[in-house]
């Protein structure tokens, strides 16, 4: 699953994303739009709904962020 | 506004200790103006004003006018409050499965507790910890909830894709329950899972020691006095101090004032060694000793005086004139206490650029 989070990161951020601490913001470049584009997307390729109280701004700052937030759901 | 007009206003808003010669020899210098009228109806202070001359019998002292007006806005305020605390019952059931998972703050409480006709709320702030934010938005959900925003008049939906985008601000959207209730159409409930400037364990622990208020059949589950205290000047101050709020006129809302004022001597003295040890705690040691300093500049009321006055040690005093500009990251200062600056109209224009 890991692979196919990264990828989807990637597609987003438009940058290769190969390590757990990237920053989706300063690394990835992502802006406001681009993590809410993000979310969009995963919640669409996993069928799920992110609750709003996982919405944190503080604990998803990184692509292993991201994927521990997945995992949750899966 | 002359200085007759300025104490007059500080002493009809004064709903503690009303000082009944004070106000006759002011409204006998012919202080009770329009211009008055209009900064209390503004503040929305014009309830307590009410309340204040009719309980020093001197309502038929001031204009005609003057007195109609004031009481028309009291008569709304009356009902604006038994229709809130209805629609307030109604949400304390839907959530009574969770008991000792939220607490209600702010107008939910102050506005029961305050005469009826004196404070009203515009929306209902439950405070929740993160991780059962959930489970009490699902319940408001179940209970009739929509989640979205009032545009004139009327309830609009929005798109998750709002609702993730508020998440990532750290804010949760509107929860909205239409109510048709006299004056009130729509209930607006707001959770939040951090309180004033901390979120995390904190809020746990202000969950933890809350307690319930009670009136009649309403029950709610409130924070404890200081939390609530701490809560009340933490948002005062947050208002008061950042250039934003001045520049939209918000920083000064004198019912807040009062909210302090009208707490802290209903509850008696509350246990304020208590009181420092938690603001200190927080991180909030400034922001109260702004709250609670400038309500005392305001009203000369004893009991605020006296928690100042132990907080002043633990504060940085200069807090007191000091505005943040953070898209300019940038401090201002004023050179006029609190006293001059909230009759002033652009307070902006007062600030001086460090």
């Amino acid at each position: 699953m890991k692979e196919e989070v990264y990828k989807l990161i990637s597609e987003v951020a438009g940058e290769p994303v190969n390590d757990d601490a990237l920053s989706l913001r300063d690394d990835l470049g992502l802006d406001s739009l681009g993590v809410v584009t993000l979310f969009i997307e995963i919640e669409e390729q996993f069928d799920i709904i992110i609750s709003e109280s996982d919405l944190d701004p503080a604990q998803l700052s990184t692509a292993g962020d991201v994927l521990h937030l997945i995992e949750k759901y899966i | 506004m002359n200085n007759n007009e300025k104490r007059f206003i500080l002493a009809v808003c004064d709903i503690v200790s009303p000082d009944k010669r004070k106000i006759e020899k002011l409204i006998n210098r012919g202080a009770a103006t329009t211009e008055v009228l209009g900064e209390l109806l503004c503040n929305r202070m014009g309830g307590v004003a009410y309340k204040v001359l009719s309980d020093c019998g001197l309502l038929y002292s001031v204009d005609r006018e003057f007195r109609n007006t004031l009481k028309n806005i009291f008569s709304y305020y009356e009902q604006y409050n038994q229709s809130y605390e209805k629609a307030l019952s109604s949400v304390s059931y839907i959530l009574t499965p969770y008991i000792g998972k939220y607490v209600m703050l702010r107008g939910a409480y102050l506005s029961p507790l305050f005469p009826r006709g004196c404070r009203t709320s515009n929306n209902l702030d439950i405070l929740v910890a993160p991780e059962n934010l959930s489970e009490i938005g699902a319940a408001l959900i179940n209970g009739g909830f929509r989640q979205g925003k009032v545009r004139e008049g009327e309830f609009v939906p929005v798109h998750h894709t709002e609702i993730i985008n508020s998440g990532m601000r750290g804010e949760t959207v509107h929860y909205i329950k239409e109510v048709n209730l006299p004056h009130l159409k729509y209930l607006v409930a707001d959770l939040s899972f951090s309180f004033g400037y901390k979120g995390g364990d904190s809020v746990k622990d202000i969950i933890n020691s809350s307690s319930s208020y009670v009136k009649g059949e309403l029950c709610i589950p409130i924070p404890c006095v200081n939390d609530f205290l701490i809560h009340l000047c933490a948002n005062l101050y947050k208002e008061a101090s950042e250039y934003p709020f001045i520049r939209l006129k918000r920083d000064m809302m004198l019912y807040k004032y009062c909210d302090i004022q009208f707490l802290l001597n209903r509850s008696g003295m509350p246990d304020a060694a208590g009181f420092v040890r938690r603001a200190e705690a927080l991180g909030l040691a400034d922001a109260c000793y702004y709250a609670l300093n400038s309500v005392y500049e305001l009203f000369s009321d004893k009991v605020c005086k006296a928690m100042k006055d132990m907080l002043a040690p633990y504060a940085d005093r200069s807090v007191m004139v000091k505005v943040f500009s953070p898209e300019e990251k940038k401090l201002y200062i004023y050179d006029e206490s609190i006293k001059k600056r909230f009759f002033t109209w652009d307070r902006c224009r007062k600030l001086i650029a460090k």
